[in-house]
C-alpha cells in the first residue's frame, strides 16, 4: 500500500531540516505539508522553495545556490537531495492550508481526497502546541510517529511505542537545506579504508618528551614562561607520533617510517596505504593527522551512522564570504603587527605576501585585491579558511543527534566560549548538547564537566562518556611496560646526579622529586604513581620501596640529596633572613634619618629669609652656608635668589658686600 | 479538575497554568535535576493557593541520552503508574515524545494548551481559562531571585540571602517577560571590543543563572548576534591550544 505522510509545515527555515528527516525516514509516496502559523513566529522569506529543490536531487537544491564560485570559486561537498529507497521515486509534496478547520478536519479532508493509503503523520516537525488536538485523536487509520534523529521513528499508539527502521538524513543534507555550503574532507567509508594504518599508528603513539626544539617552537609561541609554566609544559605531555619509541612500534607492528624529520614523515602502513604527515601547517603545528586518529577511532567504536572528518561550514552568501575573505585578512595583518616577535603570530601574513610575491608592507587593499584575483586563478583548496563559518574537526550522526569533536592533542584548559563557535545552531537540534573535546594529555579537570575525553578511551565507545576518568591516559600493556622502563631509567639518573642540579628551593623535596619524574617521563606524578603503583604514593616513599638491583645505592643517594637538599635550604634560609635583617637595617637608617632631618623649606621661606637680609652686609657664601644648616635645598640657588630678587624689585649682586639691596635710583 | 504537568526547562508557562484555576488536585512530574527548582516553587506557589501538589518523580532526559533510549525509558517508567483519572488535564509542557507516552499509556483524556493569553482545554473536557497575571519580578521571585533597577543599573540578588549578587550590570536597556516565559533583555550596543567582551561576559553569567532556555538577547551588534546563533566568536581566542 501507498504511504501518505503529513506533517505540519512551520514557515522558517529550520524547520526544513525537521521536515527532510521525517520525509527521509519514512520513503512516502505522497507529502502532506500542512501550513501553521504561530502569531509572532519569524519568517525567511525567500527560502521556501529549498525543500522542494531537494526533493528533486541534489542539482536542483545546488541551482538554489547561483554564487558558489563568488568571490572565488572554493570546495564544496555537493548534497545528493532526497535519497529513495531501491527504485522508489521521489514523493509528490502537496500543500494545504488549515483555512480556519482544526487539524482533525484537515486530516479528514486528506483522507477524503487521498484515499487508498497508509497514512502517517509525523510530529517531528511544526510547533509542539499545533499537535496537542493530534495526541487524543482516536482514528486508527492516522498512524501517529516522531523521527528520530537517526531516521528511526517513534509510533505511538493505545498500546503503548514501538520504533521502527527508517532512513537518515545526512549533515551535509542538513547543512545546504539550512542554506549553508559545506565541505567535508572525509566520510567515514574513505576513513574506513585507512583504518589499519590510522589504528597501528595510533597503538605506536607514546607520550612525546619536551626536547630542545619544542622549548623553541614553545617560545615562538609565548615570551616569558614563569617556572612553573614551564614545569606544567615538561609533564603533561602529548601521546604522539613524534615520540622516540614510535618508529618502533609503528615498523613491529608491520608498517613501514619513512623520510621523518623535524618537519614531517611518512607512514606506509602494512596494505602499502601510505599517509604524509606534515608536523606543522605554516608555522602552527599540523591538528590534521591527531584529527585522523580521533576520527578512526569514532568510527570503530561509537556505532555511528554517519562520521564526517574535517568539516568547514561555509558564509551562505557571496558577500559575506567577501566580508569573511577581507576580515580575515585584517586579522592576520594585524597579529602580524602585534606581535612582531612571535613567529607563530607573524607567520600567517608574512606567508601571504610571500605567496603573493608583494612587501609587507603593501597597502591592505592591494595585498586584498591580489589575493582574491589569485584565488580566481588557483581555485587553491586552502582558500576554505577564509569564508567559512566554523571549522569542525568531526561531527558524528546517529540516534543521540549530530555531536561535534574537536581534537586537541595538547590540552590543559577547557574553552567553553570555543566550545560554543564549534557547534552551530542550524545543526544542532538541543542547544547545550554534544560538543566534544578529544585530548592526548591528561589536563586539569576542574575546567570542564563531561566534555573531554583522551583518545585512548575512544575505543570504549560512547559509553565512555558515563566514565569518571574518561579524560585520563589510559595506557595498553605496551605503555605500561614502556612506562616502567622510563621509570627506572629516571631514577638512574638520580644516581648521576642530574636531580642535584634541578632542585628547587621554592618547593619541598618531595615535590621537586615529583616534578623531576614528571618532567622526564612527560606525565604528571600523580597520574605515574597511579599507573605505576595503583595507588598516590609519595616519591620519596616510592624510591624508599623499590627493588632496584642498586636499590641501596639510590637509596643512600636519596637520603644524601636530602639532607643537601635541607641544609641548602637552611642556607638559603639564613642567607634570606639576613638579607632581610640587612634591609630592615637600611630602612630604619633611612628613617631616622628622616626624622632628623630639618623640614623643606619653600620660596617662601627663602622670600623671608632673603627679606632679613635686605640691605645688611653679608656675602653670598656665608648666606649659603647659612640657608644650608637652616635646611634650604641650595642647588640652583642662584637662579632662584635672582628670580626672588627681580620679582621684589631688589638688585642681587653675588659678589658684593651687601649681597641684596633694595633697587637705587 | 486535577492539572497534571511535566516540570519543562523553563516553568513559567507551568505556574501561570497552576494560579489560573482553582484545580482540586495538582500533580507535577518532575525528574532530579529540576527537584530543586521545583520544591523551591512548590513552596512559594504555597503562599498563593491552598491547592495540594504532588510531586512524582520520573526519568529525566539527560544531556548524554538520544531521544530513542529515553523514550524507551520513560515508558517503562510510566508502567508504576495507573491511569490518570477522568477529569485530570495534562498541560502540554515537555517534549512531544514525553506527552504522547503520557497520553498513550495513561489515558488522559484532555489536554491544555496556552495560547494568546488563555489556557484553553480540549477532549474529553473543554473549558478556557484566562490566565494569572505573571510580572517578572514575581516570576523571578519564584525561580528565588529579586530584581532590582535603579538609574539604568541592573542588580539580580539572591532572596532571603546577604551573599553577593550574583548578577551586577550596567549594559542591560529593559527586561521584559515573553508571553511564553521568556525574559528577553535588550543591550546597549559596546563601541570597543573590550565592552563587546564584557557584554558577552555578562551573557553567560545569565545563562548560568536562568539556563539558556529561559533568556533572549537582543543587541544591535552583528558580532555579538553572531555569536548568539552559535556560529562566530565575539573575539579572539587566547593562548589556544593544539
Amino acid at each position: 500500500m501507498k504511504t501518505l505522510l503529513a506533517f505540519f509545515s512551520a514557515p522558517h527555515q529550520s524547520s526544513f531540516i525537521a521536515q527532510a528527516m521525517a520525509i527521509q525516514a519514512h520513503q512516502p509516496d505522497v507529502i502532506i505539508q500542512i501550513e501553521a502559523e504561530i502569531d509572532g513566529q519569524a519568517k525567511l522569506d525567500g527560502q521556501a522553495q529549498h525543500l522542494e529543490m531537494w526533493l528533486q536531487g541534489g542539482e536542483a537544491l545546488l541551482s538554489l545556490y547561483s554564487d558558489l564560485n563568488q568571490p572565488f570559486p572554493f570546495p564544496y561537498t555537493p548534497p545528493k537531495g532526497f535519497v529513495p529507497n531501491h527504485e522508489a521515486q521521489s514523493p509528490k509534496a502537496f500543500k494545504k492550508k488549515t483555512a480556519g478547520m482544526d487539524i482533525l478536519q484537515v486530516l479528514d479532508n486528506i483522507k477524503r481526497d487521498f484515499p487508498d493509503y497508509e497514512y502517517r503523520f509525523d510530529l517531528l516537525p511544526g510547533a509542539k502546541m499545533l499537535k496537542l488536538d493530534l495526541l487524543l485523536h482516536q482514528d486508527t487509520q492516522w498512524r501517529q510517529t516522531y523521527t528520530l534523529e537517526n531516521g528511526e521513528y517513534l509510533e505511538f499508539n493505545k498500546s503503548g511505542m514501538s520504533i521502527n527502521d527508517g532512513q537518515i538524513l545526512s549533515i551535509v543534507e542538513r547543512s545546504w537545506l539550512a542554506g549553508f555550503p559545506i565541505h567535508v574532507s572525509m566520510n567515514k567509508e574513505e576513513i574506513l579504508s585507512k583504518q589499519d594504518m590510522f589504528s597501528i599508528a595510533l597503538e605506536s603513539c607514546y607520550i612525546e618528551k619536551f626536547g630542545a626544539e619544542e622549548l623553541e617552537r614553545t617560545e615562538n609561541v609565548k615570551k616569558n614562561f614563569s617556572k612553573s609554566d614551564m614545569r606544567d609544559l615538561k609533564k603533561d605531555r602529548p601521546i604522539s607520533f613524534r615520540s622516540d619509541v614510535f618508529v618502533r612500534r609503528f615498523e613491529e607492528r608491520g608498517g613501514k617510517v619513512s623520510n621523518r624529520s623535524s618537519k614531517g614523515m611518512e607512514l606506509i602502513g602494512p596494505d602499502g596505504d601510505i599517509w604524509k604527515i606534515d608536523f606543522f601547517q605554516n608555522t602552527i603545528p599540523n591538528g590534521v593527522p591527531f584529527e585522523s586518529l580521533m576520527v578512526n577511532e569514532l568510527s570503530k567504536s561509537w556505532n555511528c551512522d554517519e562520521v564526517l572528518q574535517g568539516v568547514s561550514i561555509i558564509h551562505p552568501s557571496s558577500e559575506l564570504r567577501e566580508e569573511s575573505f577581507r576580515l580575515h585578512f585584517k586579522r592576520q595583518l594585524n597579529q602580524y603587527t602585534k606581535h612582531p616577535d612571535l613567529v607563530h603570530e607573524t607567520g600567517p601574513f608574512t606567508k601571504r605576501c610571500e605567496a603573493l610575491g608583494l612587501s609587507l608592507d603593501t597597502p591592505i587593499e592591494n595585498l586584498i585585491s591580489s589575493d582574491l584575483q589569485r584565488l580566481n586563478e588557483t581555485h587553491d583548496e586552502e582558500s576554505l579558511i577564509h569564508i567559512r563559518v566554523c571549522e569542525i574537526d568531526a561531527l558524528t550522526l546517529d540516534s543521540n543527534g549530530i555531536c561535534s569533536f574537536d581534537g586537541k592533542q595538547i590540552m590543559r584548559h577547557f574553552y567553553d566560549k570555543q566550545a560554543v563557535m564549534q557547534r552551530p545552531a542550524f545543526l544542532f537540534n538541543k542547544n547545550d548538547s554534544h560538543f566534544f573535546v578529544i585530548g592526548s594529555t591528561s589536563h586539569d579537570t576542574s575546567s570542564h564537566e563531561q566534555r573531554v575525553v583522551h583518545i585512548s578511551n575512544l575505543h570504549k565507545g560512547r559509553d565512555v562518556l558515563h566514565h569518571e576518568n574518561r579524560h585520563k591516559w589510559t595506557p595498553s600493556q605496551e605503555d605500561l611496560e614502556a612506562l616502567k622502563l622510563d621509570w627506572n631509567n629516571v631514577v638512574d639518573g638520580i644516581l648521576k646526579k642530574e636531580l642535584r642540579k634541578s632542585m628547587d628551593l621554592e618547593r619541598t623535596f618531595a615535590e621537586n622529586l615529583g616534578d623531576y619524574f614528571s618532567e622526564r617521563i612527560g606525565i604528571s606524578w600523580e597520574n605515574l604513581s597511579e599507573l605505576l603503583f595503583s595507588c598516590q604514593v609519595n616519591p620519596v616513599e616510592a624510591i624508599l620501596h623499590l627493588e632496584h638491583p642498586s636499590a641501596i645505592e639510590l637509596k643512600n643517594e636519596l637520603i644524601t640529596l636530602s639532607i643537601n637538599f635541607h641544609e641548602t635550604l637552611v642556607a638559603d634560609l639564613r642567607h634570606q633572613i639576613e638579607m632581610k635583617k640587612s634591609k630592615l637595617r637600611r630602612f630604619q637608617k633611612k628613617n631616622m634619618n628622616k626624622q632628623n632631618s630639618v623640614p623643606r623649606k619653600t620660596n617662601h621661606d627663602l622670600n623671608n629669609r632673603m627679606f632679613e637680609i635686605l640691605d645688611t652686609e653679608t656675602s653670598y657664601t656665608a648666606f649659603l652656608s647659612l640657608l644650608k644648616q637652616e635646611g634650604f635645598k641650595t642647588k640652583g640657588m642662584k637662579k632662584k635668589i635672582t628670580l626672588m630678587a627681580e620679582k621684589n624689585g631688589w638688585k642681587f649682586d653675588m659678589n658684593g658686600d651687601i649681597m641684596i639691596r633694595s633697587e637705587e635710583e | 479538575m486535577e492539572l497534571h504537568l511535566l516540570c519543562g526547562k523553563s516553568p513559567f508557562l507551568w505556574i501561570k497554568a497552576i494560579l489560573s484555576h482553582e484545580w482540586s488536585k495538582i500533580r507535577l512530574y518532575s525528574y532530579p535535576e529540576a527537584f530543586d527548582q521545583t520544591l523551591l516553587i512548590t513552596r512559594k506557589l504555597g503562599t498563593f493557593s491552598d491547592v495540594p501538589i504532588e510531586i512524582v518523580p520520573i526519568v529525566g532526559l539527560m544531556p548524554l541520552d538520544s531521544m530513542r533510549t529515553y523514550s524507551q525509558n520513560f515508558e517503562a517508567d510510566l508502567i508504576r503508574f495507573s491511569p490518570a483519572p477522568q477529569d485530570a488535564i495534562l498541560f502540554y509542557s515537555g517534549t512531544v515524545p514525553q506527552l504522547a507516552l503520557l497520553v498513550s499509556k495513561l489515558s488522559y483524556k484532555s489536554l491544555m494548551k496556552y495560547e494568546s493569553g488563555k489556557f484553553i482545554i480540549s477532549g474529553y473536557l473543554t473549558e478556557t481559562i484566562d490566565e494569572y497575571s505573571l510580572d517578572l519580578n514575581v516570576f523571578l521571585n519564584f525561580l528565588g531571585y529579586n530584581l532590582e533597577r535603579s538609574n539604568g543599573s541592573t542588580m539580580i540578588t539572591i532572596m532571603d540571602s546577604k551573599l553577593r549578587a550574583p548578577f551586577k550590570s550596567s549594559r542591560i536597556l529593559s527586561i521584559d517577560l515573553s508571553f511564553f516565559g521568556k525574559i528577553i533583555l535588550s543591550w546597549r550596543s559596546p563601541k570597543t571590543s573590550g565592552q563587546r567582551k564584557a557584554t558577552v561576559n555578562e551573557m553567560l553569567q545569565l545563562n548560568i543563572l536562568f539556563g539558556r532556555h529561559l533568556i533572549e538577547n537582543k543587541i544591535e551588534d552583528p558580532i555579538i548576534e553572531n555569536w548568539l546563533k552559535n556560529v562566530n566568536l565575539p573575539f579572539e581566542m587566547e593562548g589556544e591550544e593544539e
